[in-house]
């Protein structure tokens, strides 16, 4: 059988394209690259070596061999589709079909017939191990090569896959059982395989009456022979065709995948938040290290001022100095005459006369008899009311009666620069 | 050298240690630092602004300082000055019809405005020609001040007597 392959690589996929990576019929050719859909028929695009050598694989679906997914057509005793998955999951248990471990088993099924309490499917079950080329990762999905060929209704169909016959049979125009027959060419065995699948199946109520036997493979006509004498049903040989898309694909990632895929998304995940975690502390970083630098230089801007102003700055404080010390010379607040004036200015009208004015070194004592002891108070309270006197903190002990009828008494200061 | 799962945690667990041990460190360091910065800013800030303050003032003490560089007067002899200062008191008494009682020099001092020759005098006398000499005496383009003052009634209650310490600034000597 001879395939025309596009000798153009393609590198992408057009909108509604769906790209399949199907066994081959041959072990020299043993994956084929396929593009379904779009606006062109099937297109065998690339013949590789094994499934990593596509380099579309991040859009492709890896159609397992036949040999690689094992087959179980099943009656259930239930029409919801709901619960399908949780009885098919028992019969595999049931069958020993179930991986050890805690692994779930890989599977996947489509409806064939419906009655009214009982629906045929066929489910297709992963092994516990695959061959390591299937363990490609980077694959989209996984599905079986099987679902992806136009079987006709009600026939057994005999092809081949990496130079291994397989068997098909069909249930009208549903796929109901496949098998990898195991070897390369028709013989005993391989006929006892397909009588024994036939009589099964028919025993199970799966099969309706096979309307022919359909060879997409090149047979001898010893192997003709063989299989004309083996089963009453006519014969036809064809050309394989190309591959058609079915409905809905089937999901059988194989679990190492899974588990691999589940582990990148992990270390995506965590690769994210460390890149997040990163991002934030460089912010904050960032942030400390940036407030440091504006503090510091605010701090040299001001250093810089106060040097630039220095010299004025000292010519001010020694001016101020020296104005301070000479104080008793320019400011009239120590002026001894000037307190004696407020004091005289501060004397009730005939109250009062003073004794002793004492002014200097901050200090300041009045002595003198009032006219009574209201008068010295009255005197007192004046004196700590001029503002002249504000700078002093002026006290007096009770006045002192005398025996005139006078009063005398005695006040203190003292300037509040002490 | 493969590393097995178990070094690598161990090894995973070594790094977070010394970055959270850095980070602790590092930022205690520049905590620090910052808080130091903060304060140096807060006092040179507060510095500046007394500082502006003065500036503002400026002129006016450099008008202040110019005027006592022209009337204070300058420190020849420390003797002669001492007795200039004590005769122009007593002058200025006699002026006035005060008694005077006692006279005396005093140690002269040193300070930022120069050298202060001071002396001591007790006079007696009406109140009015006290006054009259002290404000005569008082006056601050001529540098004398009046440290020590005291005055009180005399016996006869006609007239005061007043004790003063006289200091009167000189430029120089310090």
């Amino acid at each position: 059988m001879v395939r025309a392959v596009k000798t153009k690589q393609t590198r992408s996929l057009t909108k509604g394209q769906r790209a399949i990576l199907l066994p081959g019929a041959t072990g020299a050719e043993p994956w084929e690259l396929w593009l379904l859909g779009g606006k062109a028929a099937a297109d065998l695009v690339q013949i590789c070596p094994s499934p990593l050598e596509n380099r579309l694989r991040k859009n492709t679906i890896l159609a397992l061999p036949v040999a690689q997914v094992f087959c179980l057509p099943l009656w259930l005793n239930e029409t919801d589709p709901k619960l399908f998955a949780g009885i098919i999951r028992l019969q595999l248990e049931l069958r020993g079909l179930q991986p050890r471990g805690t692994e779930p088993a890989v599977f996947d099924w489509t409806i064939v017939a419906q009655e009214a309490s009982r629906t045929l499917v066929v489910v297709g079950v992963l092994p516990a191990t695959l061959a390591p080329e299937i363990h490609a990762e980077a694959y989209d999905a996984f599905d079986l090569s099987a679902r992806y060929l136009p079987f006709p209704e009600n026939t057994l169909t005999i092809w081949r896959e990496q130079d291994k016959l397989a068997l098909t049979i069909t249930r009208g125009s549903s796929l109901v059982y496949y098998q990898s027959l195991g070897e390369g060419e028709i013989n005993t065995r391989v006929m006892q395989d397909i009588s024994c699948a036939q009589v099964t199946l028919a025993m199970q109520d799966i099969l309706m009456p096979l309307q022919k036997m359909l060879l997409w493979t090149e047979v001898t006509p010893a192997e003709l022979t063989t299989l004309k004498g083996a089963l009453p049903l006519p014969i036809e040989q064809e050309e394989c065709p190309p591959p058609v898309a079915p409905k809905q694909t089937w999901k059988l990632t194989p679990s190492v995948v899974g588990e691999a895929r589940r582990a990148r998304a992990s270390r995506n995940w965590q690769m994210r938040g460390l890149a997040i975690f990163l991002l934030f502390y460089l912010i904050v970083v960032g942030v400390l290290v940036t407030r440091l630098v504006t503090t510091s230089r605010r701090v040299d801007e001001l250093r810089q001022w106060q040097t630039e102003n220095q010299p004025a700055l000292d010519l001010i404080h020694d001016g101020r100095s020296e104005w301070k010390e000479l104080g008793p010379v320019v400011d009239t607040k120590y002026y001894p005459m000037e307190l004696l004036l407020e004091t005289y200015q501060a004397i009730p009208l005939d109250q009062l006369h003073l004794t002793l004015f004492e002014a200097g070194n901050n200090h300041l004592l009045i002595k003198g008899e009032a006219k009574n002891v209201a008068g010295a108070f009255q005197f007192f309270g004046r004196l700590k009311g001029d503002p002249y006197f504000s700078a002093y903190n002026l006290e007096m002990a009770n006045p002192h009666p005398l025996p005139n009828d006078l009063a005398s008494f005695q006040i203190e200061g003292a300037h509040a620069s002490n | 050298m493969r590393v097995t799962k178990s070094e690598a945690r161990l090894l995973w667990f070594l790094a977070a240690i010394v970055f959270v041990g850095g980070n602790y460190f590092g930022y205690d360091w520049l905590a620090k630092k910052q808080a130091t910065l903060q304060h140096q800013f807060a006092e040179l800030r507060a510095d500046q602004a007394e500082a502006k303050v003065d500036l503002i003032e400026a002129g006016r003490w450099e008008q202040r300082k110019a005027w006592i560089r022209a009337h204070e007067p300058v420190l020849g002899d420390e003797g002669d000055a001492k007795a200039q200062t004590l005769e122009a008191v007593l002058k200025g008494a006699r002026d006035n019809k005060l008694d005077i009682i006692e006279q005396s020099l005093n140690d002269a001092e040193h300070g930022a405005a120069g050298t202060k020759i001071n002396v001591s005098v007790k006079v007696k006398g009406s109140m009015q020609a006290l006054v009259k000499w002290l404000t005569d005496l008082q006056k601050p383009e001529q540098f004398f001040a009046i440290s020590l003052f005291s005055l009180r009634a005399d016996e006869d209650q006609k007239s005061m007597v007043c004790t003063l310490q006289v200091a009167r600034y000189f430029k120089g000597g310090s």
